[in-house]
């Protein structure tokens, strides 16, 4: 009996060291639409809803969404209400995303993960010509 | 009729319990040291939050992890990588798997600027590859 409780505290010890610090990584699925890229001006915001812009800027330290021709800065509820709104009205139209380059990636995250909840079907980049 | 009080004994004997004891010991040495040795060649980022984050059940067979700091270094499989060096992997991931089989995965810092990550989506969209994942962490949303 005397190795098998060895080998039973063994590996207790062994999951504790290796279950500390350890954070469990999950997935944020971001497909992209199908055909590759695809050349396409940008649509006016008075245009009728065929397709959602989301513009993406940083001013200073803090990054600021442009929703239909309307800012929102981090931290505002009313973005939040703003997509669920739009996904209601038109979830199946296609949402992309227009970002500039100096935009933390913790914030382009948050704004993937608010269409998701709000339930956008499909999640498009902007992207510079090349 | 009187019994023999010790049964004598034949050959050696060898108690082989220390020795089972040193295997387990040796074996989960090599398992704890794997562990973090794999985890130092992921590479330590600190990962954005997300609500909708989930775990996927099923993995594509051909997965491609690229791990990019908060300083823009971008690694994967322990390696510094650029973009082309990137492309160059993603097309060996796709001869070996298609596009349906190939999924890339970017463990990006929070504060990694935007800029390092749209090279590669327009990398994958031009390749074919449609199947992005970004890893989080659970929570916010």
């Amino acid at each position: 009996m005397t190795p098998l409780i060895d080998i039973v505290f063994q590996l207790l010890i062994f999951f504790v060291c290796a279950s500390t610090g350890h954070l469990r990584e999950f997935l944020l699925p971001t497909d992209l639409a199908g055909g590759g890229t695809q050349a396409q001006a940008p649509a006016k915001p008075e245009a009728p809803v065929s397709q959602v812009w989301i513009r993406l800027r940083l001013d200073g330290d803090e990054t600021v969404t442009e929703v239909e021709g309307t800012d929102y800065r981090a931290g505002d509820g009313q973005l939040r209400l703003v997509l669920f709104a739009l996904a209601d009205a038109a979830r199946d139209v296609p949402l992309i995303l227009d970002i500039a380059g100096d935009v933390p990636l913790g914030s382009v995250v948050g704004i993937i993960d608010l269409c998701r909840a709000g339930g956008f079907e499909s999640i498009n980049f902007a992207a510079e010509p090349q | 009729m009187k019994l023999p009080a010790q049964r004598r004994k034949y050959g050696l004997e060898l108690n082989i319990t220390p020795l089972i004891d040193l295997v387990f010991l040796l074996n989960i040495f090599f398992l704890v040291a794997t562990y973090f040795i794999r985890n130092d060649q992921l590479g330590a980022v600190d990962l954005p939050s997300a609500g909708q984050a989930r775990e996927e059940n099923t993995e594509a067979p051909g997965r491609l992890i690229v791990t990019i700091t908060a300083d823009g270094q971008m690694t994967s499989s322990g390696k510094t990588i650029s973009t082309d060096d990137f492309a160059l992997f993603l097309q060996e991931t796709l001869s070996q798997h298609g596009e349906t089989g190939t999924e890339i995965r970017i463990r990006a810092d929070r504060a990694a600027p935007y800029s390092l990550v749209e090279p590669l989506l327009i990398k994958a969209a031009e390749m074919g590859v449609t199947k992005i994942r970004f890893a989080v962490l659970q929570g916010g949303g």
